[in-house]
């Protein structure tokens, strides 16, 4: 219950700070589902950012930046398994297929917020810019949590 | 086939039912694990000492009397080192292990140049109780490591001196005695974990 309210805020705000299409026919917004922003760890001003994103668009979405004013900088990373050994690597832009979704989530790709402007915590919402191939800027805010808030 | 050959067939045929069920009675049933590698027998560890923020003499000794899940991991590690913690901490709940047979869940970071015993303490208390945060000197981390069969490496992320550590996922199992148990290799699953702890310690 929690999980779907949540989802569908996240998903009505990223519309409307893409400046809501009302044209159906041409969706241009990608929708985000899921996110949320692992509260950081004691002594640490770094953390990551969850969420899935959808592009339900007939084209190829290219995220190109991620930033937030939150943030010092955020960057796009991917943790991968080679030969049982844990890499975690920074990705240039990240690209969605049509019809597809990506998913960032933990031990896979992800947001990585670096250097908090101020301290947050359980509860806080973070504010994030994806900038898209097509020109648009996506706000999301992400909510703040110790945990997965969409794990049973 | 000859009455003789037909015997002789049947005195082997005798032996090797014989011989099989002589050795199966002398090993002790194999535990079959969910997720997990049992070591059998378990194997023991080479001496060390390393530190945590209550213990700066932190040795072998301090393993014994208790069982100890061990995972290599980083402070500043923002996505898969609390990930795992997380999920170590909930498959030792899901365990439902009387609480002196719970283990203590231990972070041995293998970036001992950033970490101190404080830093991962704090770090570590974050995701409950009976967590340890482990560092060290660097080369006693790595014979440690090496001893634990994980492997790890710096690699430099910019020309601003930014590193990150690359790492085994492996998680450990050590027994009261402080000798390897059992081995969990990724992708962890907490319920396969959780039934493996309960299988291997309960």
């Amino acid at each position: 219950m929690f999980r779907h309210w949540l989802g569908c805020l996240i998903v009505v705000s990223s519309i409307v700070a893409a400046g809501c299409q009302r044209d159906a026919s041409n969706v241009t917004a990608l929708g985000m589902q899921d996110a949320w922003v692992r509260a950081p760890l004691p002594g640490r001003t770094m953390t990551a950012g969850y969420v899935s994103i959808a592009n339900a668009t007939q084209n190829e979405r290219v995220i190109t930046g991620v930033s937030s004013a939150q943030f010092a900088r955020v960057e796009l990373h991917e943790t991968t398994m080679v030969d049982n050994t844990m890499q975690m690597r920074q990705l240039t832009q990240l690209t969605i297929p049509a019809g597809a979704t990506a998913a960032l989530a933990p031990g896979g790709m992800h947001l990585m917020l670096i250097d908090a402007r101020s301290a947050l915590e359980d509860g806080d919402s973070v504010t994030v810019t994806f900038t898209v191939s097509d020109g648009s800027q996506i706000d999301l805010m992400m909510p703040v949590s110790k945990d997965n808030p969409y794990e049973r | 086939m000859s009455r003789s050959a037909f015997t002789t067939l049947l005195i082997i045929s005798a032996f090797a039912i014989g011989i099989a069920f002589g050795l199966s009675r002398q090993q002790p049933a194999a535990i079959a694990l969910e997720a997990g590698t049992l070591l059998e027998p378990a194997r023991n560890l080479q001496p060390f000492t390393l530190a945590t923020a209550a213990d700066a003499n932190f040795t072998n000794a301090d393993l014994q009397g208790r069982w100890t899940l061990v995972f290599f991991g980083f402070a500043n590690c923002p996505d898969i080192c609390p990930t795992t913690l997380q999920l170590l901490a909930a498959a030792r709940a899901q365990a439902e292990l009387p609480d002196a047979l719970a283990p203590t869940i231990a972070l041995i970071s293998v970036d001992p140049e950033r970490d101190d015993a404080q830093t991962l303490a704090r770090y570590v208390d974050y995701f409950g109780d009976n967590l340890l945060g482990v560092t060290g000197a660097p080369d006693m981390i790595e014979q440690v490591a090496t001893d634990f069969g994980v492997v790890y490496q710096r690699v430099e992320t910019g020309t601003d001196g930014q590193y990150t550590m690359d790492h085994s996922g492996s998680v450990l199992l050590i027994n009261p005695d402080g000798q390897l148990r059992a081995v969990f290799s990724p992708p962890l699953s907490r319920t396969a974990i959780a039934a493996d702890l309960a299988h291997i310690i309960g």
